[in-house]
Parts: structure tokens; sequence; C-alpha cells
């Protein structure tokens, strides 16, 4: 193939990714908005182009698929089909199927995909103009059986085994129907209502990371500007510095200015990887409704805070936990339209959806009026599993935690959450991956909020810079609270062997960060002297601790390097930064030393 | 691939007219001559002062600030157990990783060499069975008297898991 072949290959695929997300959330638009006439008109010329590049660079089997789409579009256009949610669902699963092909095709451009299946379908729904409704009814009344039994069975095995579950009988009686039905179904229709259908499930091409980024041109156009500036103090020091001229003041007023611009660039630039967090709203949005139409449930789901930016390789990463929650809110969390007016509560459940930025941290709440968590039956799974012996000392946040242990969930819910063997406990591990963490509130019977948060990674990060043993590290100053004279406090020993001092009516806990760091020799306990005169208090999950350390040495603006596999994932270790001096230095997690040291605590050698 | 030493009096005269795969960097641990895939090397630097990090194993020296990135240094000599009175030290070879790079301390650079395929002895299976050793792959004749030992430095220090703890997930 030749090079200018790659090159529009690879140009169209970017592109046709992104068309991609538009049409989709369009299609999803469609079913609510009142007057969808410019809507149509819109994804009509979406689907069109897109056929027209894709035949142009030579994906002939794209340009088939997108051929028979844009038929049935043609039809919506002009009103000679209506938009039912057949419709829709058909439109949204061409979606998925053009991803998947797409996705593939970035790997390996011969990458053929049997799309024969979806192509019948959307030539059925074309030449069912005239008897539309007929045509619908009939398979709408096939499957609805198989529809009942699935949403029946999707709500018996599910992972946290909230609700009361069901009698035996019905489970299996349902799942006979099941199974009857699809032998004599036609096969094509019953995977309709399936948001991952068979034929996708086989061949899931691993995701290539996208590796273009777009870009705001007006970010380009202010990066430009400051370097712009940045290039016209140069060339004034370098006039001065032909002149001979240079007085300490100018240079002094040259260097402030160009600080200025140094920041301004800096942060521009670092905002260039950021990308709003709509799109993935929109998928989410998609996710939702797929789930709530196989359960039969009313949902509707509100965003806010579309516009917060996130860094993209993190966007890429937190979609499929985010989509993991939303769909456990739909599936556990909200109840059926009949237990909803039982309850008091209107048919329509809610999700909301939100992002926002505070400080260095973006949070992604994910909020629903649904049951909420039912503490009781969390314990008696975790016991049941052989995760935990009681729930004695357990907090409240402690057991709602428990549905984040491995094992929580024995059972894989066949239809919905599978796929791609997500489940809460890789959420936990990609949120904690990604150096964020995850809380969960809620109320029984009114409903539960999941809050993700993660640090925006920027590359440069405040810090103080404190030393243990003759080694500098770095704290980083979002975890710190104060510092202290520790030799002004009395320690006194807990029951479990912890030492702890009383801050102004707080009782917090004080590790040895000498010990922490240094793996021989971890000293029991017993010497209740705390050696240090400086102490820091850092803070994690609403939690204080304090750490004896030997100095402090001032604080400054860390620039945080990437560092190998190899020290990466050092627990207490978050990387490496090079301070003032040029000295690398490690920047330190002290959450995980305090938890270390607090285990260590509890076993006395 | 720059060999950045202009202190050092590196003989080259060994260089035959041979593409790159058969170039050996030779370079001194202690007494012995050593000799790594000259693709393999990235750089040489003059050592600089490491920093330490804990819990990793002895031989992992620490962290150094070349030009702006931070990289890992490891000392070749304690990982392969050559016991020496030789106090040099004075050179890091910087090794490329497929994510990053690592540096090894050796002592001195002796040259960069051609080697015939005749002229290198593949060790046979039997020393494959060490792992540790599975990075020391052959010798090489120099002249007369001097053999090389011929070492493959990705192996050795480039996915190698090097914390002392290989599981020290903290729940």
């Amino acid at each position: 193939m030749e090079d200018f072949e790659i090159e529009i290959k690879k140009s169209f695929l970017d592109e046709a990714t992104s068309l991609l997300e538009d049409t989709e959330s369009a299609f999803i638009s469609l079913e609510t908005i009142d007057d969808p006439t410019d809507h149509i008109n819109n994804i009509f010329r979406l689907a069109h182009s897109f056929k027209g590049s894709a035949k142009a660079v030579g994906f002939e089997g794209l340009a088939h698929l997108a051929h028979y789409m844009e038929d049935v579009l043609t039809l919506l256009k002009s009103n000679r089909l209506k938009i039912t949610p057949y419709v829709t669902t058909l439109l949204l699963k061409t979606v998925d199927v053009l991803r998947i092909y797409l996705s593939g095709l970035k790997s390996d451009f011969n990458f053929a995909y049997d799309t024969s299946e979806i192509c019948h379908e959307l030539m059925a729904i074309k030449n069912s103009e005239g008897h539309q409704q007929e045509f619908e009814n009939k398979i709408n009344g096939v499957t609805e059986n198989i529809k009942q039994s699935l949403a029946n069975s999707t709500s018996d095995n599910n992972d946290s085994n909230l609700e009361e579950p069901d009698d035996e009988n019905t489970e299996s009686n349902s799942s006979n129907a099941f199974v009857n039905l699809t032998d004599h179904t036609n096969k094509k229709t019953s995977e309709l209502f399936n948001p991952k259908t068979q034929s996708t499930e086989k061949i899931v091409p691993k995701n290539v990371e996208d590796e273009n980024i777009r870009v705001a041109v007006k970010k380009l156009d202010t990066l430009l500007n400051f370097v712009g500036e940045m290039v016209v103090q140069k060339s004034i020091l370098d006039q001065n510095i032909k002149d001979g001229n240079i007085q300490v003041s100018d240079l002094v007023n040259i260097f402030s200015y160009m600080s200025k611009l140094v920041t301004e660039v800096q942060t521009v630039s670092m905002s260039l990887r950021m990308v709003p967090i709509k799109p993935l709203f929109q998928r989410l949005k998609r996710t939702l409704r797929d789930v709530a139409q196989i359960q039969q449930k009313d949902v509707e789901l509100m965003t806010q805070g579309d516009d917060v930016e996130l860094d993209k390789l993190i966007l890429d990463r937190i979609i499929d936990p985010l989509t993991h929650i939303i769909r456990n809110a739909v599936d556990h969390g909200i109840e059926n339209e009949a237990d909803r007016l039982i309850a008091g509560k209107t048919e329509k459940a809610t999700v909301w959806l939100e992002a926002v930025q505070e400080d260095n941290i973006v949070k992604i709440i994910v909020k629903d009026n649904g049951r909420g968590l039912n503490k009781k039956k969390i314990i008696e799974k975790a016991i049941q599993n052989g995760l935990i012996n009681s729930a004695d000392n357990l907090s409240e946040n402690e057991i709602y935690k428990l549905i984040f242990k491995p094992g929580f969930s024995t059972k894989e819910v066949v239809t919905d959450i599978s796929g791609r063997g997500v489940g809460m406990d890789v959420v936990l591990q990609t949120v904690q991956e990604l150096k964020g963490s995850v809380e969960i509130q809620s109320i029984e019977g009114k409903g539960s909020v999941f809050t993700i948060n993660i640090p925006l990674s920027h590359a440069i990060l405040g810090g103080i810079i404190i030393s243990v043993d003759d080694t500098k590290y770095i704290v980083p100053l979002p975890h710190l609270v104060e510092t202290i004279r520790l030799n002004r406090f009395n320690p006194h020993s807990t029951k479990n062997g912890e030492r702890v001092i009383n801050l102004r009516g707080e009782i917090i806990p004080v590790f040895n960060l000498s010990d922490a760091l240094n793996m021989k020799g971890f000293r029991s306990q017993k010497n209740n002297r705390i050696q240090s005169e400086q102490g820091i208090i850092v803070h994690f999950d609403n939690q204080k601790s304090c750490f004896e350390i030997d100095a402090i040495h001032g604080q400054q603006e860390i620039v945080i390097k990437k560092i190998g596999k190899e020290i990466g994932s050092l627990p207490g270790i978050i990387g490496a930064g090079i301070i003032g001096s040029g000295e690398v230095s490690l920047i330190l997690n002290l959450k995980d030393f305090s938890l270390k040291g607090a285990r260590y605590g509890n076993s006395v050698a | 691939m720059a060999i950045q030493s202009p202190e050092q009096n590196l003989n080259t005269s060994h260089i035959v007219n041979g593409d790159e795969n058969n170039q050996y960097l030779l370079f001194f641990l202690g007494e012995e001559l050593y000799g790594a895939p000259l693709l393999q090397v990235k750089e040489i630097v003059k050592i600089l002062p490491t920093k330490k990090v804990p819990f990793m194993k002895p031989y992992f020296k620490g962290l150094i600030n070349l030009r702006g990135q931070v990289v890992s240094v490891i000392d070749l000599r304690m990982k392969l157990s050559i016991n020496t009175k030789n106090q040099n030290q004075g050179l890091v070879m910087i090794v490329e990783t497929n994510e990053s790079s690592i540096g090894a301390i050796i002592d001195d650079l002796h040259s960069v060499h051609h080697f015939d395929k005749s002229e290198i002895n593949i060790n046979s299976n039997a020393n494959k069975q060490d792992k540790n050793t599975e990075y020391l792959y052959g010798v090489a004749r120099l002249d007369e008297n001097r053999l090389v030992n011929l070492i493959d430095m990705s192996a050795c220090i480039g996915n190698e898991d090097l914390k002392l703890m290989s599981e020290m997930k903290v729940s």
C-alpha cells in the first residue's frame, strides 16, 4: 500500500470515529426532540459523507453498511418511515457495529467484519415502508416473551444481591421459557434487544487507543501568542547582550516577565491534552438507555458539568468504570415502576451525572433516586463469601466499600454486565491506578451517590520538601494539613499499640516515616517516645495522620517526572520530581504508610 | 548512538566495516571484559550522584537526573556478584528499554569491537536453566589471550522485576 493511501485511510478513521460520536448523540436525541426535521437532515448529511469518504479511501465494507443506514434515514427524512423506539434502537445498533468495525480497521486495514445481519435488519425496516406498524408489532410480539424473561433473569442474577431473592421456581421457569423461545424464534430478532449481540461479542478487536486529539483552535492561538511574546523577550535580551548594555534591573524585569509567560505557556500546554467530558457523558446516556430499555424501567439521565475538562488518557480509562456504575445504578439501584409507586416515588426514576472540578481534582458524581444500598444485605453477602468474619468494627463507609472487594459477587450477570469482565473490584482498581478514589453515600429507600475523585494530572505540583534519614522527599501540598512541633505533645498508646496524640481535641495517630521507609527492622512500637521534633499532619479520605520526620526544607513547585515501571508501583511512591537543587526526590503518598503503620502496629513482633 | 565520554581515550581501531548488528561495546567490570550489543546502548555518561529509593533490591543504586529525565541506575557489578578491589565505577551505561531508560554502572570502557560469527561462542542450553545468568549468553574471542563475556543488557536490567518484594500491594 502506498504511503499516501495509508495516510488517507488513517485520517478517515480518526475523523470517522468522531463523526460516529456525533451521530450517536443525534440518534439518542431523536426520541425526545419534538421537531426532529433538522436533526434528521443533519444525520442524513453525516451518513452520506461517511459513506462517500469510506468509499473514497477504499473501505468498501463500511460504505456498504453506511448505504443501508442511509436508505433508512432517507425514509425518515421524508417521513415515509416513523421514528419509533425500534427504529432508534436499530440505528444505535448500527452505530455499535460501525464502531467495532472502525476500531478493527484501525489496527488492521484489512479487517473484515460480517455486517450482513445488521444490513438485513436495516433493509427489512426499509422495506416495511407502508406497513411499518405491522412489521414492528410482529417483531415485538415474537420477542416480547424473551424481553420479559430477560428482564426477570437480569434482576435475579445481580452482583450484590441487594433485593429479596426471587422464588427458585420463577427463575428456572423464565430461563426455560427463554431457551424454548430462542429455539423457535428468529435468532436475529431476539438479538435485537440485547445491547451486545453475540456476533459482536465474538469479535472484539483490541482497543487501539487514539493517538490523536482534537484541540480547540483557540487554545493553540493562545499558546502561539505567548510563545511569540517569549521570542520577543528573548530578542530584547539578545540585543542588550550585543550592545553590552546589561543592567541588573533590566535583567530582573525581563526575567519577571518571562516567568509570567512561562507560567502561561505551561498552563496552556497542559490544557492541550484536556478534552471536555461531554462525549463521555453522551456515551453513558446511551448505556443508560440500553439498560433501562431491557429492564423496562423508565429512567432519565440528567447531566451537569459537560464542559469540565479531563486529560484524554484519564478519559479513555474512566469510561469503563463509569459505565459499570451507571449500569449498576439502573440495574440494582432503580426499582421497577410498580415498586416505585408503592414507595411513593414517581414512576420515572432519575440518574444524575455530574462533573465538578475542585482544586486539583475532578469529581464525577453518579446519583440516583432508587432504593439505595442495603447495609444488612451487603454484610450478609460479604460474610457469605468469606470476605469478613463479622461486621462489628465497620463504619458505614467501610460497609459500603465491601462491594469493591474482589470475590464479593460470585455470580456474573449474564446479559448485562458481562462482555468486558468489569466488576466493582476492577472499577476500584482502575480508579486507583489513576491515583483517584471512590466514595459512596447512600440512604436506604432514597438513593445512592457514587463519587469518583481523579486528580488532574498536572505536570507541576506544589509540595513541601521534608527529609528523613538525610534523604529528601516531597509531600504534595494537597495532602498536607499542617506542621507541628512534636516535642510539645505527649503521645498516648491505644489498645492496638498505636501511638496517638491529642491535637486540639482530635485524636491523631503518629507514624514514624523513617521506620516506614526502612525495610529492615520494623521497630515494634514499645518505644513510645517520639524521637523527632518535627511532625507533619496529612489527611486522606477525611482522616488525619501525623508523621515523624527529621526536618522540613521549604515549599516548592516541583516538576513531576515520568519514572520507570520498576519504581512506579511501589507503595507510597507517586513519582519522582526534580527539586530546585537539581536533585531527584521521590514524591510520597503518605496514605499508604499510614495504613501500613497501623497494620504493623497491631502485630507486635 | 553517541558515546559521550570525551575524557576517555576510546580505542576504536578495532571497528571493522561490519553492520551495526555485529558491533559490541566492550567494557570492564572489575578486571573482566564484558561486551554488550552496541544497538542496546543508548549512551554512556559519567557517574552522577544517585538518590536512594526504599523497597528496592540492594543492587538498585538509585535515581539520577539525566538532563531532566529521571533514570534508574543499577550497580552491575553487584548484580552479577563480581567481587573486586577495583574501585573505579566511574561510568554509567544507559540502556533503552521499551518504556524508559535504565542505567548500569560500569568500571571502564574498553572499545567498540566488531565480532564475526566465527569469533563468537553462544552458550549451550545447559547454562540457560539458571534464570539469573540467562543474559550472559556467550563468549567472544578478542585476541589470543582475552575472552569477552557477552551480555544482553536489555534482558539483564531492562525487563526484570527490580522490586524487593514482588507483591507490594497495600490493601
